[in-house]
């Protein structure tokens, strides 16, 4: 009995710490990065083009902040509709639940394919096929399929937690399936979906393989112009590290990135919990 | 001419038979309860009657359901049957919009505009439903705020909204206290002046008190049909006479 | 049903099917891009043969030791991952205080929102750096280092989805053995564990299919270098590094070019039969097996 006990406190000490352990690594993250990035991040260090020699070495990631702004604009609007068509179709009008059940499987397979492999694809079909050379079209459209099957699933659950109990209510009234999604489901789903969509921006906002083949330069003005290379966050800090053009620019760029993505973050979990609440009423 | 009208119909999920051979006919402006254990079908036949049975993808039907004399299943528009054929459901649904928006959704997807009409069919339809008094200062409100008896009678005002000829009421008043289930059975009671109303009940006194005739059901089988108080007091059937005799004892 | 609702109905189940066949598109489009690599190398070679050399005459294309790589690094970070994972799950499931869970929770979902460039990036300058002056190496790449950085990374999906199995059995088990007087900590790991087990498998299962298509980290910690790893401690260079890196100087047409289409496409193959087995796991899970 007194081993057992001994046990019941060594383990209730190690859960403990493992659990602990997950709050330190964040923490960590953020105070490394605040700290060896922080003094270099200024408004200049935001605003500016990277200078100096190696090219990054000074200056800032003014075009690769507007670079990323773009490519996360761009593939929302590529994948944004069709994502909620499929999603809707899923929850709402799904008769024929043998096709049903493939459409979830091949969507739930498209979210795990790696993001390197949809770069592939779009490098050769868009990048050489069709002739657009490393572009920001090409890299929007690679982060597009890689965040549609994140945008269509957790539409699809938004609109799925909505309570049944309308649905019912207005067929009984002789309502059609469209005007109850429009009027009932959409609306009380809108948190949800929100949610969702953020999460997906954040996930294209840090992707770096996919752009690297697609999309991404060591210098570009980032102007918005389609068939043009764009600069990119983590890119940017992927050149910077791995050309040992700057440490300290390196660290000021991954803080600015992980910034940007841990608001994002507080942003979709703030939704999360506000849809939960409305849908708990 | 009969309100409702059921003539040998089975239904069935999958393989499993829910209601055999019913041969039913509902008087119009009256109110007639069905009884029954459950699981023996009666929600199926009310369901069955305004063609929302059908969402269930393994349920299927044989025979015919006519209401006013046409048959539901000849109707190419599903929605015209459940306009015609309103229901109430067990547990009171709130749509989550204002008490007004919840009352107008249907005219509204009817395509009445006109804030006149709108309006009065507001007025109308609470003001039957018996809630009118209680709401009247708080119509944009949502509704979740309401109580379930009150959420109930919204329920019963938006059904009434359609200007349905049938009322069909799935065990309107399980989850009510007595004080609200009293309410909703005055206002049935005033209803089915121009209403044909059919109600499920596992109350055999609530099937008592404001039912002009009463349906027992057993294993998807009718037992025995009648006036209500013929049907308690001297009941024809052995099994009738069993499942009454709750009442007593 | 209406004419207009079923023209609508058609509309959104066609938007669903075509986005969904997309993938099918995919596995076809880069299959047909790797061309006539499969049959000038052939299959068997392709797959076991050590040597990666584009550059030579003739040059040779075999990804074994990228696929070693792989298996190695993605393999080395759930044993890294997994116990700590599922101690964190049970913590959260049956022993955190209500606060600190709900603090705890979000933080996994930051830590899955932080892009793999940021932590392969850290890897290489605090975790390799330190592995360098602790050990005395000349470099610290290695793909010991790129799975400790992967576990890091695989840690939220495995502590997430174990939790949900944990708290997924039924209350009275827990009622039941708290009743007999057994400790709260006996009656997790006995009974509610082997309870939860297939789920918490499922979970690992994910984890495996994402470190083996995760590109940056291992780009960043592995080392690259083409050799098969003979040690956990060697370097290597795992699949999606190979064509993150080779991809941009591969000449479209040439065999090099079609090679690494060749390699995306086991990849994706890898990928995708990882995740139809937690699929049919799951199912089978579902229906009592």
């Amino acid at each position: 009995m007194r081993l057992r006990n001994f046990f019941d406190s060594l383990l209730i000490g190690i859960l403990w710490l493992s659990g602990l352990f997950i709050l330190l690594i964040l923490l960590a993250i953020i105070v490394y990065l605040v700290w060896r990035g922080g003094p270099f991040v200024s408004m200049e260090f935001l605003l500016t083009s990277p200078k100096g020699l190696p090219l990054g070495s000074e200056g800032g990631v003014f075009p690769a902040i507007k670079g990323t702004l773009w490519l996360i604009g761009l593939a929302l609007a590529w994948s944004l509709l069709p994502a909620l068509a499929t999603a809707i179709y899923l929850s709402e009008y799904h008769d024929n639940s043998r096709i049903a059940t493939l459409i979830n499987l091949l969507i739930q397979s498209m979210a795990g394919v790696p993001s390197i492999v949809i770069g592939l694809f779009v490098y050769a079909l868009g990048v050489v096929a069709l002739g657009w050379g490393i572009s920001l079209l090409a890299g929007s459209l690679a982060l597009a399929i890689m965040i549609f099957p994140v945008l269509a699933i957790s539409s699809r659950d938004a609109l799925q937690a909505i309570d049944q109990d309308y649905r019912l209510v207005a067929t009984s009234l002789g309502v059609g399936n469209s005007y109850t999604l429009l009027r009932i489901v959409l609306p009380q789903a809108v948190p949800g979906i929100l949610a969702g969509i953020l999460l997906a921006t954040g996930y294209a906002a840090g992707a770096t393989a996919p752009i690297m083949v697609t999309a991404a330069a060591i210098i570009a003005n980032s102007s918005g112009v389609l068939l043009e290379p764009v600069m990119a966050l983590p890119y940017h800090l992927y050149i910077l590290f791995n050309e040992h053009i700057s440490l300290d620019q390196a660290y000021a760029t991954a803080l600015v990135l992980v910034g940007l993505l841990l608001i994002i973050n507080f942003l979709a979990l703030w939704l999360q919990r506000l849809s939960e609440r409305t849908n708990a009423q | 001419m009969n309100a409702v009208e059921l003539i040998n119909f089975n239904s069935q999920y999958s393989r499993n038979k829910v209601l055999r051979n019913i041969n039913l006919i509902f008087a119009p402006n009256a109110i007639t309860a069905i009884i029954g254990p459950s699981g023996c079908g009666k929600t199926t036949l009310l369901r069955s009657i305004n063609r929302t049975a059908e969402m269930e993808s393994s349920y299927k039907n044989q025979g015919d359901i006519k209401v006013l004399g046409q048959s539901v299943f000849t109707i190419k528009d599903v929605s015209r049957v459940r306009r015609q054929v309103g229901l109430v459901y067990q547990t009171p649904i709130a749509l989550p919009f204002s008490i007004k928006e919840n009352v107008l959704f249907g005219p509204k997807y009817y395509g009445e505009k006109k804030p006149a009409n709108l309006n009065f069919i507001l007025e109308d339809c609470l003001q039957k439903a018996a809630l009118w008094d209680e709401v009247k200062d708080r119509l944009d409100k949502p509704a979740s705020q309401l109580s379930g008896g009150q959420k109930q009678r919204l329920a019963i005002a938006r059904t009434l909204a359609v200007k349905p000829q049938v009322l069909l009421l799935d065990e309107p008043c399980s989850s009510l206290d007595p004080a609200s289930t009293g309410l909703i059975e005055e206002l049935l009671q005033s209803l089915a002046h121009e209403l044909t109303i059919i109600i499920v009940t596992h109350n055999l006194f609530q099937a008592r008190r404001i039912a002009n005739e009463t349906v027992f059901i057993l294993d998807g089988e009718v037992i025995e049909k009648g006036p209500t108080e013929t049907l308690f007091t001297s009941p024809v059937s052995e099994k009738t006479k069993n499942f009454t005799a709750g009442l007593f004892g | 049903m209406s004419l207009k609702e079923n023209l609508i109905r058609i509309f959104f189940f066609s938007i669903a099917i075509v986005s969904a066949l997309l993938l099918v598109f995919i596995l076809f489009f880069i299959l047909k891009e790797s061309g006539a690599i499969w049959a000038q190398v052939g299959i068997i070679n392709f797959l076991t043969k050590s040597t990666w050399q584009p550059m030579a005459t003739p040059p040779q294309f075999s990804i074994l030791p990228m696929l070693v790589s792989t298996l190695w690094v993605a393999f080395g970070a759930l044993v890294i991952a997994i116990p700590f994972g599922f101690a964190c799950a049970i913590f959260l499931a049956e022993f955190a205080p209500a606060a600190l869970a709900r603090l705890i929770r979000p933080v996994l979902n930051m830590l899955t929102g932080i892009p793999s460039v940021v932590y392969g990036f850290l890897g290489a300058t605090v975790l390799i750096k330190y592995l360098e002056v602790s050990f005395d190496l000349a470099s610290g790449e290695s793909l010991f280092a790129a799975s400790l950085v992967l576990a890091l990374m695989v840690l939220p999906f495995i502590i997430a989805n174990s939790e949900n199995a944990l708290r997924s059995v039924a209350q009275e088990y827990r009622q039941a053995s708290i009743a007999l007087g057994v400790s709260k900590q006996y009656t997790a790991i006995r009974i509610l564990v082997p309870l939860a087990i297939k789920g918490m498998l499922g979970a690992v299962i994910l984890a495996f299919g994402r470190a083996i298509g995760e590109t940056m980290a291992v780009l960043m910690l592995a080392g690259n270098t083409l050799t098969i790893p003979f040690s956990w401690f060697a370097k290597g260079e795992p699949l999606p590094a190979l064509i993150a890196l080779e991809l941009g100087s591969a000449t479209p047409g040439t065999s090099h070019y079609q090679a690494l289409f060749a390699t995306g496409f086991v990849l994706i193959l890898i990928v995708i039969m990882v995740n139809l087995s937690i699929n049919l796991f799951l199912w089978h899970w579902q229906r009592g097996l």
